[in-house]
């Protein structure tokens, strides 16, 4: 049985009409002695935008007007939301904060690329023996697909050490887009193939292939049958135009920016817009040892047309509100600006998020850092959290126990517990 | 040699007698023990028990501990090798006899011969991971010596293709990656290649992992071995327990936090064997340390807009330098805060044990402990009861499939072998060749189970895997990407076609050049360096091997996948079909997925063979004027065989198409038979 294709509330359904011959009341749920963990998701997706190499907090999401040394060339600038200021290099999110909410308090024990990715990613410490899934992986693996073309969890732009469906099976890693703008990979026949042709060499290596699996009756050969035809479907759907951005309106592309992040927003938007359940965009450039400001001005401002873009092309199109919208980074960056290379180094003990759509509150900040954004103050957040509250908006279960192939007990995400002063 | 032989199978025999706890007793013979239960064959009709050792009476489980532990392999003799055709031949029917023997027993018939062609594809891939091209099919064809077979064989064996496939199987279960943890170059490159300088020498296995556990030195400074710990930096538990997976096929990690819940192993016996590796650190030569500081603070000083750029560069030689092991192993562990069962507790000192027989420990009195030398001759001890099983088993899995063993690495002292008489002689056939893995294989590549069509049917298990035929597999993502490229470049394995990016030697010549400076020497010539040449980025610039420039070579990334990456590039065609993102041991897979499918499609095979006039396969296609050789050409090429009528009339519609080849061509590559194995 299939456990991705029904929901959990048909599958306890499913089991008290064959248990207890009763139809499916609340009541029976008790009576399996299973607890009501099923509550109403408010996301169907997840647009994950991961800021690689340690976006810095103090010049985005949590400016000190007050402590000139921290702020350096940074100023902070009013929003669209009573008593939130951003960095004066997102002018265009700052416009859009009455549709987002901010975690200030994200602190890590890990200050080294590597280890602090994989935490955010997988909500687990890195370790040498075990490789566990990632947030896009669960989701692909729990929720039914929305689309039964499309994979359920794509990531556009990022390297080639991709973190993924870890122990579960590797169909739930991510679909890699390296470029927005080229769309998926090998979708299209030769050029100098007539349809026709196609069609019959289509058909021809089909007639092979029965015979091999004649005479090799085999799971794993009647795998790669079924896969040619869900393949030459994907190919002649017109789910794929999905991942065409040429189909898109230029005022529409030039407003998110003409860059792989901003456009990798707008290709996020039409996968969600078709049914994808889980988008992760990746920005990097965000390891600003150097020159953090002469970087915050391309990097920031590719980060604010991307994300003001997407906030407001998924509000207007009604979609803003079962879609979750998450810009996370592995650490934020120190206060304290390195003299001489003018940049700011590794900063796990304090730094931010912003989140918006899903169930999420709007124009909310959970937590407060210290004076000069060096130290929580209240309400730490841990990355298991963020996890988790992600998780619990998309109506996951994040408390059951998940055992690896290898027997070990793990759970979605970690334990986190869910910030609920952020949910709506 | 029949005195030789004869000493060889009696010497396994065991004639007994032992007794019961509830007073009975059994004649017979001691086929196969490990800690906890026995093989018995009754002597009177052969009958064989299994049982627990803890039901006999103390002495007879003192008789089964010497059985298997003292002179288990100890007293087989090497035998010389390359094997001559008499030993080889004996060695393999006796293979096929146990083989046959199960089978009769489980009323299952063998599957038949398998054809010329279907052989010579298999042992191709299976021995140098790419399919033959159209020549070495026709060599092999004609060919009318009747030993041909096994010259094949040793040919495939010794050559550098073998080579480049043993080093995809290698990395992939030892995780070699070219950036080794949380470091900014690649390291992992100087590693890849000493493995594969081992493989091209024909390192005997337990030399190779002694060589891997006790080495010390520095990484770029004669001790490539290093790699091994490197790759684990920062995380010695998981280090250790890699080893004890790897090679001993034990699984220790759960006991890296608590008592194992499975298997009987404790947390105290973990860190026992834990305490051999200390003294590693960090992978990191104590020596250089003061030196970095030194360079580190003198960068922080610096107000200079290339302060940035000096850190960069710092990075570079701090780790092109600091890397390497400077210890012989000092045996011992101090309990941190982790461990939490009762039998000791944080703070305690212990001191290395081993967790099986043959039983070592490290003397707390001892001076010298060189914990790593005794634990490299532990774990490659012909008695350690594991370390020839496991290895005898992957390589049988290499070649058929399925291990004997399943799975390869997660032995308990329950896993007993379905077929143990034949587990039990291919260990001896290890220890005869004195772990000469290819001397090995060209044992299991000679069996007539080798030569027989792969079963046809679904297996249940692979625990109960029957060996009625070998297993029909897909072919790796590597195989499929050197067959492919094999269709571009029919010399795939040649010098011409060889791509070893020169980082190594780069990083070589910058640990040569700054490993016994002070840290204000080295930043002085980083100034002097910037100074000289304000344009240059990169240090890596000035230290370019100018006298070894690699030839550039046409299409650098259409090379064997053991020149390629590792792990290759997410989205690259050889990730796509599984490859290894060498994260995790042994983490490649073959499930299937559609990008794979796409790329065979209208990707790969389409732009770079297809449409590609400079491909060899297209230019033997252009040169073949007689269209039935023509179409002849195709298969062989593509399937290594013939097509049959059948076939040929299904072809007939595509073939008056004027590319017709083409479309031919398309099609097989996109068959189920081009990608499996069988």
């Amino acid at each position: 049985m299939k456990m991705d294709e029904l929901t959990r509330r048909d599958f306890i359904t499913n089991a008290a009409k064959s248990c207890l011959g009763v139809s499916a009341i609340l009541g029976a749920q008790d009576l399996l002695g299973v607890q009501n963990k099923s509550h109403i998701p408010t996301a169907k997706s997840v647009i994950f935008l991961y800021m690689a190499g340690g976006m810095t907090h103090i010049d985005t999401f949590d400016p000190k007007p007050e402590n000139k040394d921290v702020m350096g060339e940074t100023t902070a600038i009013n929003t669209s939301a009573d008593g939130i200021q951003l960095g004066n290099w997102l002018p265009e999110t700052a416009k859009q904060m009455h549709r987002a909410s901010l975690i200030r308090t994200l602190q890590s024990n890990q200050g080294a690329h590597a280890q602090a990715n994989y935490l955010l990613h997988t909500s687990y410490q890195r370790r040498g023996t075990i490789v566990h899934p990632t947030m896009g992986a669960w989701i692909s693996k729990e929720k039914y697909k929305l689309n039964n073309t499309l994979p359920s969890n794509v990531r556009i732009n990022g390297g080639s050490d991709v973190l993924g469906a870890g122990y579960l099976e590797k169909k739930h890693g991510p679909l890699p887009l390296g470029n927005p703008n080229a769309g998926i990979q090998n979708v299209t026949m030769a050029k100098y193939v007539e349809d026709d042709m196609y069609n019959k060499r289509f058909d021809i290596a089909g007639k092979f292939n029965s015979k091999y699996l004649e005479d090799f009756p085999q799971k794993q050969i009647r795998a790669y049958t079924d896969l040619y035809d869900d393949a030459v479907r994907l190919m002649k759907s017109s789910d794929l135009e999905a991942f065409d951005l040429s189909k898109e309106d230029q005022t529409v592309r030039d407003m998110y920016g003409d860059n792989n992040f901003g456009q990798g927003c707008l290709l996020a938007r039409r996968l969600v817009e078709t049914g994808v359940r889980y988008v992760e965009v990746q920005l990097g450039g965000w390891d600003m040892h150097n020159d953090v400001f002469g970087n915050m001005a391309t990097r920031g401002n590719q980060l604010d047309l991307g994300l003001s873009s997407l906030l407001i092309d998924l509000d207007r199109r009604g979609l803003l509100s079962e879609t979750m919208v998450v810009v996370a980074s592995e650490f934020g960056r120190s206060p304290e600006v390195k003299a001489g290379r003018v940049g700011r180094d590794h900063h796990p003990s304090a730094f931010s998020a912003l989140i918006a759509g899903g169930g999420i509150k709007t124009g909310h900040v959970h937590g407060k850092s210290d004076k000069r954004a060096h130290y929580v103050d209240e309400n730490p957040v841990k990355m298991e959290d963020l996890n988790a509250t992600i998780a619990w908006a998309m109506g996951m279960d994040i408390n059951k126990t998940i055992y690896s192939p290898s027997g070990r007990p793990f759970k979605i995400a970690n334990g986190g517990d869910v910030i609920r002063d952020i949910l709506a | 040699m029949r005195l030789f032989i004869l000493f060889f199978f009696w010497s396994s025999l065991n004639a007994e007698t032992i007794w019961f706890n509830n007073g009975k007793s059994l004649d017979g013979e001691i086929l196969e023990a490990n800690n906890t239960h026995v093989l018995f064959a009754r002597a009177n009709d052969l009958q064989q028990f299994r049982f627990k050792a803890d039901i006999l009476t103390l002495d007879s489980q003192k008789l089964v501990e010497l059985y298997h532990n003292t002179n288990r392999y100890g007293e087989i003799p090497l035998v010389k090798t390359p094997l001559d055709d008499r030993t080889l031949q004996i060695y393999a029917n006796r293979i096929d006899q146990l083989i046959g023997d199960r089978l009769r027993k489980l009323k299952i018939r063998p599957t038949q011969k398998a054809d010329n062609y279907t052989w010579l594809r298999r042992v191709y891939l299976v021995t140098i991971g790419r399919i033959p091209n159209k020549q070495e099919i026709h060599d092999y064809i004609a060919n009318r010596d009747s030993k041909k077979k096994d010259r094949v064989i040793r040919e495939l064996l010794s050559s550098p293709g073998h080579v480049s496939q043993q080093l995809n199987w290698v990395s992939d279960i030892l995780r070699v990656k070219d950036r080794l943890d949380g470091v900014n170059i690649n390291t992992g490159g100087v590693y890849r290649e000493y493995i594969r300088q081992q493989l091209h020498n024909n390192v005997p296995w337990d030399i190779f992992v002694s060589n891997l556990i006790d080495n010390t030195g520095d990484l770029f400074g004669g001790n490539p071995a290093a790699g091994y710990y490197l790759r684990d930096r920062g995380m010695q538990q998981d280090n250790i327990a890699h080893t004890v997976q790897i090679f001993l096929g034990t699984r220790l990690e759960c006991a890296m936090c608590h008592n194992h819940p499975f298997d009987r192993w404790t947390q105290k016996e973990f860190y026992q064997m834990t305490a051999f590796t200390s003294g590693i650190g960090g992978v990191t030569i104590r020596n250089r340390r003061r030196a970095l500081q030194d360079l580190n603070r003198m960068i922080s000083r610096d107000g200079s807009p290339q302060a940035g750029k000096y850190q960069n560069w710092r990075n570079v030689v701090r780790d092109s330098i600091q890397f390497g092991v400077d210890t012989n192993g000092t045996g011992k562990i101090k309990l941190t805060d982790e461990f939490m069962e009762d039998d000791a507790k944080p703070g305690d000192m212990l001191h290395a044990e081993a967790m099986f027989t043959p039983h070592i420990y490290i003397d707390p009195k001892d001076n010298n402990p060189r914990s790593l030398t005794v634990l490299a001759k532990w774990l490659t001890d012909k008695n350690n009861p594991r370390f020839t099983t496991v290895i005898s088993n992957r390589l049988w899995k290499r070649v058929f499939g399925v291990g004997l063993i399943e799975p390869v690495d997660n032995f308990t002292d329950s896993t007993i072998p379905e077929n143990a008489d034949l587990m039990w002689f291919i260990e001896r056939i290890m220890v005869s060749l004195n772990y000469d893995m290819r001397e090995f294989q060209r044992v299991l590549l000679n069996t007539e189970l080798f030569s027989r069509q792969s079963k046809s049917t679904d297996y249940e298990s692979l625990e109960t895997y029957d060996f009625s035929g070998p297993l029909l597999r897909r072919m790796t993502g590597e195989q499929l990407w050197d067959s492919l490229v094999t269709l571009v470049y029919n010399d795939i394995d040649t010098a011409g076609r060889v791509y070893i990016q020169n980082q190594t030697a780069t990083y070589t010549n910058i640990y040569n050049k700054y490993k016994d400076w002070n840290g204000t020497a080295i930043f002085q010539d980083f100034v002097r360096i910037a100074t000289d040449n304000p344009d240059q980025r990169r240090l890596e610039d000035s230290f370019k091997d100018q006298t070894n420039k690699a030839k550039p070579i046409p299409d650098r990334g259409l090379v064997r996948s053991s020149y390629l990456p590792y792990p290759a590039p997410g989205g690259h065609l050889i990730r796509q079909f599984g490859s290894s993102d060498k994260l995790a041991i042994e983490n490649s897979n073959r499930e299937p997925n559609t990008t794979q499918v796409l790329n065979l499609l209208n990707g790969f095979v389409e732009k770079n063979i297809l449409n590609n006039k400079k491909a060899d396969f297209m230019k033997s296609m252009m040169d073949e004027t007689n269209p039935t050789k023509q179409l002849e050409d195709v298969f062989l090429s593509t399937l290594a065989r013939k097509p049959d009528s059948a076939e040929l009339k299904e072809l007939k519609t595509v073939l008056r198409d004027e590319q017709g080849f083409k479309h031919v061509a398309w099609i097989l590559l996109n068959t189920h038979e081009f990608m499996f194995i069988k």
